[in-house]
């Protein structure tokens, strides 16, 4: 009913602005600050955030920026810890690319989740700089990537997916370490151990005892031909192998704990 | 395989690890040299697991890793453990004392290496006491030791929650089982006993 009055008002029609317009936008304007004030009153209680052309910015007292969230086509939360490393920021991130698989497999237009360490010195580059975690449509990568020229380590799951040769593979990226338990806990004990000549039986002591039992896989290297072999010992403490002769071998092992 | 004795130690420079070399016996009483090998912080794990700084126990102990097994997951206290453990080790060089002054007592250490064919730098390092060469290559880092307590704590605590768990479905299974018992009396004792069965024979009666 009232809206029809004010419809039908000759000086609206006359193109003048209606009073009732500007109590309607003067209520619109008084709720939007009301709830900045909320915003600026309760939530902070030290430090600055700030709504900049889209971005929300949290920062210390002193301006020092350790937050942000950052608006567009490539949505992006930025961690500016302060403290030792300042030539680093972690990020949650995610943007749609397409990826070139090459060799004839074709182009992947994907959503791709990011978390990991980047280089602060053009934080909007994500130059990665650390671990990170990458999230894909149809893979998965968890990766070490230094920015220092280091070679690069990964796991990959689903490498190159939707290319039907490459689907459920696995991909291990780096190298065991060798003649090293860091845990009594650890999946795998590997190595590669020279016995000289004069030994007829080789012993390795793990370098922690393992919580449960652990399978020794061994290869005998010996280049010298055919010579009888086998393991003779083993428990979570150490493994033995004994063979015939006692000319010089080499002896890898691979063995999981179970 | 029985070890007859520690012939020698030596730290292999190019991988940093330790190398023992033993003389061992077959059980069909053949015998050879035996290379044991080692990194040097495996000391100083050991250290955290049985919570002692006795270099010469740790020692023994790595020297019979591979005849004396490891109780891994007990929950006896460390100080416990490595005494248990001991006085495993112990037992197996009783034994095997006796063996080593039957058959190798005529021949010295470097008499085996030589024989053996082994590399001049195992001859050589017969001329130390192999567990003092030990000891002096495999010093306890205390960085390692704190890490390692941890895991070792932990470990302890698993074993004993696991026992305790043992003990709870022990403990269930009794008294199941005293109740399957007297649930077996009062059957028993609710069917009389029956001393004697008469048995009466009847003739087929034909029809017809």
């Amino acid at each position: 009913m009232t809206e029809n009055r004010y419809r039908s008002d000759p000086r609206r029609q006359q193109g003048k602005i209606d009073l009732n317009d500007i109590i309607i936008d003067m209520h619109r304007r008084l709720r939007a600050g009301e709830t900045a004030l909320r915003i600026g009153n309760t939530a902070i209680e030290d430090g600055n955030l700030v709504v900049r052309n889209g971005d929300i910015v949290v920062s210390l007292s002193d301006d020092t920026e350790v937050m942000r969230i950052v608006h567009g086509d490539v949505p992006d939360i930025r961690f500016f810890a302060t403290g030792v490393d300042s030539d680093r920021f972690g990020a949650i991130w995610g943007e749609d690319v397409s990826i070139d698989l090459g060799s004839g497999f074709g182009i992947v237009d994907t959503t791709q989740m990011h978390v990991g360490v980047y280089d602060s010195t053009v934080p909007e580059d994500h130059v990665r700089d650390g671990g990170s975690l990458r999230l894909l449509v149809d893979d998965a990568i968890l990766e070490y990537i230094p920015n220092n020229g280091d070679t690069d380590t990964h796991m990959r799951l689903n490498t190159y997916s939707r290319v039907d040769p490459f689907k459920e593979v696995i991909t291990f990226k780096g190298r065991w370490d060798n003649l090293y338990d860091f845990s009594g806990l650890t999946a795998m004990s590997v190595g590669s151990v020279d016995v000289p000549a004069g030994f007829g039986s080789f012993t390795w002591s793990y370098v922690q005892t393992y919580s449960t039992t652990i399978a020794p896989i061994v290869g005998l290297v010996n280049t010298a031909g055919l010579v009888d072999w086998t393991i003779t010992a083993m428990s979570t403490a150490s493994f033995t192998v004994t063979w015939s002769g006692t000319l010089a071998k080499t002896l890898n092992f691979w063995n999981p704990r179970l | 395989m029985k070890l007859l004795e520690v012939i020698c130690a030596r730290l292999e420079p190019t991988t940093n690890i330790m190398h023992v070399v033993k003389e061992v016996e077959m059980p069909d009483g053949s015998r050879h040299l035996n290379l044991s090998a080692f990194h040097p912080e495996t000391l100083s794990v050991r250290a955290a697991q049985f919570d002692t700084t006795d270099l010469d126990a740790l020692v023994e102990v790595m020297l019979y890793s591979d005849h004396v097994e490891e109780d891994t997951n007990s929950n006896l206290s460390p100080a416990a453990a490595l005494s248990l453990h001991r006085g495993k080790i112990a037992v197996v060089k009783s034994t095997l004392t006796k063996t080593l002054s039957k058959v190798t007592a005529s021949e010295t250490k470097v008499d085996k290496l030589t024989k053996a064919g082994v590399p001049q730098e195992y001859i050589d390092a017969a001329a130390e006491d192999p567990i003092e060469v030990i000891k002096r290559h495999c010093q306890i880092d205390d960085r390692i030791v704190k890490l390692c307590k941890r895991e070792a704590a932990q470990r302890r605590s698993d074993g004993q929650q696991e026992q305790g768990n043992v003990r709870k479905v022990d403990a269930k299974f009794e008294v199941l089982r005293q109740r399957e018992l007297i649930s077996k009396t009062k059957v028993a004792k609710a069917v009389p006993k029956v001393t004697h069965v008469k048995v009466t024979l009847h003739k087929n009666k034909r029809v017809g």
